[in-house]
């Protein structure tokens, strides 16, 4: 015996009077009036028993038999109707079950007047009363681990409930704490047994931005009314607690990388190119797009980002060489040359840095290597402004020292850097080769001219011999 | 073909066969340039000469009149001294095309920057390389995939060794923990994009090498956790012919961090000279929120390619040891970051019959910020560096007023003091000027300064003037779908 078929349930009149928990109720009929009248609920209701739905409630000629005008007024009676219900329920197959089963119900068992005596004190079923009986499925009636379509339709199949029914459906406790919104998706495999009972997938579009892409939601059928009851509603995108951590914004890739699909649930493209400018990057490219009328997903801040610590872009170095994938996760090569290979980002020097520069270069403090040829940047500069020796080696520049050609030495040596940026290999060759000139050496103790004669020769004949390149 | 014609040349042309390919066969195409123009104004140093009859005095270095140190040669009717001349001028611009290209396929990029520069205005050529017009950066095709990546064409290669780049190709294959990459191709300069054997360099050096080079190289880089990682990279440039090595380097770095600390190692050594050219250990440490402290130490050699011979002149290095501290005052929007380091060089081995050069050297700095409101930051701050070579003080106080969508408008004041090295010559320099940017719908960022230096001549040497007018001008623009980076940020040479 299915599930579905097979509910014991006792509330004989439940699917008369409407679904689960209603507002306070609003008796059609005056029962407790007709007290000691009608001595069994089949004589009004014969058809709860017979499954005859017509039969399901009094016929007005019945009511017409004492109420004639005679022996009592006449009074306004329609036959009533079902309620409009989700509710997937026949008393007459639930008393079959139950008969089968051995046991026995009566109406009162769900429809709860309080004893016999007072058995006309009718109330509609409640889950509760389902309850009485099948506690044991769940631990209460809105339970995530009960299958809701045992005893209800999928919303969309509902049809005649009305968007306020709808609006006024029970909701389960915590249901809208933001844990719950983050964590729903764990509860896995239920979509279709149990959020289908209230939310169509209009539900879920509201908020997850792959919702095309997620086959449990594509599971759920689509139902203009959740559309136009959710309409209004913003969607909720609550910050899960590991995205609190500190750091996490350079800390996600891990996650990112193993749950990319986790991410998709709230985050669109734009998410990540917000700040990651590979836009070839697969896991990016993975990420749903942001549609017209759809949820817009997270918005990002990407201002109040602060991924490196001030600064970060003077000592980046190690983390560049280390990791340059990590890095080419936000940045695109353009970031790297806009500094590196900089003409065209003359901020990266604040503060006059053509007359102050002089002390940083020698204490190397940023490596100007890195982004200026001396050769060609430092010296061709130098030359435009006159410092740089443009052949005569007269000491004119370096005026206080009186002997600067005799004694340069210590400083050439502690400063070569410096002295390439204004002077070229054949102003020190004047003097420093043994082809000619003073024929200084300029070789300290440590010199080690093997190893520089392997490594190129030709850098040692320009000074030593001649005509050959280097 | 003028300055200007260049430039513009440079912009619709590459601009329009940017965006004319990539709409014709992508999907997805980025566009996005930078128009730069600077305005530098400069006083060269010139050499003048006085009548030796208006020097009083004898020896080789004199005293004139007015106040300039002169070279008096004995016998010589001229002293010979050298002073700033009048202001001259000069505009260079810089336009930069950059294009990206995705969407082709699946892990299929194309890539291509490329940048033109002119003159427009002013004294030709008193911007390094401003008459080079053209130049190729980048240009590259790529196919990634989760585990691997192909790239051919020009392209950049950052690594421990620094940021440079070359014409042939790489290869990437990642592991959850490794990375292997070999690269290699035709060599390029750094900080050229050209061979050495390019005009650029040729200019400038006589005895640069006429023969190109071919770069060969391998990394492996090893991440046992994230935040962790250990690199060693190796390469070379070598004649293609063979006849003889440009460079041989290798470099070894590494990174590990936690919630709190951070630890950085760099190596990079010369290979063919056996020569360490820089080791460095960096430590930070976060004991709270609102507090980092970072300590390092390095040591730092010059490194010289092989085809010069300053290496042969046995350059030294120095040793180096520094720290800083940045606090946010709690509850506030303040933030002070000090700084300071000390270093003192190796033995030369040499002597100097005017005495022994400065041997060592320390810097210490501080800076301020904090907001007013929501929208004025002020900041300001001082350093001192005195050091072997040159020397400098000074401070700065700067106010900005930010608006939305990366709008600001500012003015800083700044005032300095600089010694220059191995000449006589002093004085302070006050700095006024302003900036700001301004977005121009969504694709367009301007970014501009303009600043006035003014010298105050003092102690005992007029013979230099920086009283100099700068100013700069920016043009970031996009066009094509994800926008590009916005420029921030402004300020003058």
């Amino acid at each position: 015996m299915s599930l579905r078929r097979g509910l014991p349930v006792v509330a004989m009149l439940v699917g008369a009077s409407g679904v689960w928990a209603l507002a306070p109720f609003d008796d059609p009929f005056p029962h407790l009036d007709h007290e000691g009248l009608f001595p069994l609920c089949e004589g009004c209701h014969r058809g709860i028993e017979t499954g005859i739905e017509e039969d399901v409630y009094p016929d007005p000629a019945t009511c017409t038999q004492c109420h004639d005008g005679d022996r009592e007024k006449r009074v306004e009676w329609a036959t009533a109707s079902r309620r409009p219900s989700n509710l997937v329920f026949s008393h007459r197959e639930h008393q079959e079950s139950v008969q089968q089963a051995g046991d026995s119900t009566e109406c009162g068992t769900c429809h709860q007047y309080p004893s016999e005596k007072d058995r006309m004190a009718v109330t509609p079923a409640g889950a509760e009363a389902c309850l009485t009986c099948h506690a044991h499925d769940a631990p209460d009636h809105l339970s995530y681990e009960r299958n809701c379509l045992a005893c209800h339709d999928p919303v969309w199949e509902a049809t005649d409930l009305t968007v306020t029914r709808l609006r006024d459906f029970p909701e389960p406790d915590g249901h809208s704490a933001l844990e719950f919104i983050s964590e729903h998706g764990d509860l896995g495999g239920i979509t279709r047994s149990v959020c289908a009972t209230c939310h169509s997938r209009e539900s879920c579009e509201r908020c997850h931005v792959n919702a095309s892409s997620l086959t449990e939601i594509a599971d759920l059928g689509r139902d203009t009314r959740i559309l136009e009851s959710v309409r209004d509603k913003p969607p909720e995108y609550p910050e899960p607690t590991d995205h609190e951590r500190s750091g996490w914004e350079w800390s996600h890739s891990a996650r990112a990388l193993d749950d990319t699909g986790g991410c998709a649930n709230c985050h669109t493209q734009s998410s990540c190119t917000a700040c990651h400018r590979d836009v070839a990057n697969p896991e990016v490219a993975s990420l749903p797009v942001s549609v017209p009328d759809g949820p817009s997903g997270v918005q990002l801040e990407t201002e109040s980002i602060r991924v490196h610590r001030i600064g970060f872009e003077t000592s980046h170095g190690a983390r560049a060489a280390t990791d340059e994938r990590s890095c080419s996760g936000c940045h695109e090569p353009t970031t790297c040359v806009a500094c590196h290979d900089g003409p065209t980002r003359p901020e990266f020097h604040v503060g006059n840095v053509l007359e102050m520069h002089a002390s940083d270069a020698y204490s190397n403090a940023t490596d100007c290597a890195s982004c200026h040829s001396t050769e060609v940047f430092c010296r061709g500069c130098h030359i435009g402004v006159g410092l740089a020796s443009q052949g005569r080696l007269d000491v004119a520049f370096h005026n206080s020292r009186p002997f600067w050609l005799l004694g340069h030495g210590e400083a050439a040596r502690q400063g070569l850097e410096g002295c390439v940026t204004c002077h070229s290999q054949v102003d020190c060759a004047q003097c420093h080769s043994a082809r000619g000139g003073w024929r200084v050496s300029p070789h300290g103790p440590g010199f080690d001219g093997d190893r520089a004669e392997a490594a190129n020769r030709g850098a040692c004949l320009l000074c030593h011999f001649g005509g050959v390149e280097p | 073909m003028t300055a200007r014609a260049h430039l513009l040349t440079s912009l619709v042309a590459m601009t329009t066969a940017a965006g004319g390919w990539s709409t014709a066969f992508a999907q997805s195409v980025r566009v996005s340039g930078v128009t730069s123009f600077q305005y530098v104004e400069i006083r060269p140093l010139i050499t003048d000469s006085v009548d030796v009859s208006l020097v009083a005095g004898d020896g080789l270095f004199r005293r004139a009149a007015d106040g300039h140190l002169v070279r008096c040669i004995e016998g010589t009717a001229f002293c010979r001294f050298m002073r700033s001349s009048h202001p001259i001028s000069t505009v260079p611009a810089t336009q930069d095309v950059t294009v990206s290209v995705w969407g082709i396929g699946r892990g299929i990029r194309g890539y291509a920057r490329a940048r033109g520069r002119a003159t427009v205005a002013g004294e030709d050529s008193l911007w390094p390389r401003s008459s080079d017009n053209y130049d190729l950066l980048a240009a590259y095709a790529e196919l990634s995939r989760r585990s691997w990546r192909l790239r051919v064409g020009r392209q950049w290669k950052t690594s421990g060794l620094g940021y440079h780049n070359y014409d042939g190709g790489s290869v990437v294959v990642w592991t959850p923990t490794f990375t292997f990459e070999a690269f290699g191709g035709w060599s390029l300069a750094q900080g050229l994009n050209e061979p050495r054997t390019g005009e650029s360099l040729a200019a400038l050096e006589s005895f640069a090498p006429n023969v190109r080079a071919l770069l060969v190289g391998t990394q492996v880089s090893y991440r046992p956790r994230t935040g962790s990682t250990f690199t060693v990279l190796y390469q070379r440039e070598i004649r293609h012919d063979r006849a003889a090595l440009y460079t041989e380097r290798v470099s070894v770095d590494a990174v590990t961090r936690t919630d709190r600390v951070s630890l950085e190692g760099s190596i990079e050594a010369d290979v063919a000279t056996t020569t360490l050219n820089e080791a460095r250990l960096r430590a930070w440490y976060n004991p709270s929120p609102n507090l980092g402290l970072g300590i390092y130490a390095r040591h730092y050699q010059p490194f010289f390619e092989l085809w010069t011979i300053w290496g042969s002149f046995d350059p030294i290095g120095f040793d180096e040891i520094g720290a800083n501290a940045m606090w946010r005052i709690p509850g506030s929007t303040t933030d002070v970051d000090v700084r300071g380091a000390r270093r003192s060089y190796q033995d030369t081995g040499a002597s100097s019959v005017f005495g022994p050069v400065r041997s060592s050297g320390w810097y210490l700095g501080i800076n301020v910020s904090t907001r007013v409101g929501r929208d004025w930051q002020i900041q300001g701050g001082a350093r001192r560096d005195i050091g072997f070579g040159a020397a400098k003080n000074d401070g700065y106080l700067s106010l900005r007023r930010q608006f939305d969508n990366g709008t600001f408008f500012g003015v800083r004041l700044q005032a300095y003091q600089r010694l220059y090295e191995f000449r006589v010559a002093e004085g302070t320099v006050l700095g006024l000027g302003g900036n700001g940017a301004i977005r121009v719908g969504p694709r367009v960022h301007l970014t501009g300064a303009l600043t006035t230096y003014r010298h105050l001549a003092g102690g005992s040497s007029p013979s230099v003037d920086w009283s100099q007018l700068r100013g700069s001008l920016r043009i970031d623009w996009t066009l094509g779908s994800e926008p590009a980076v916005s420029g921030r940020g402004g300020g003058t040479r």
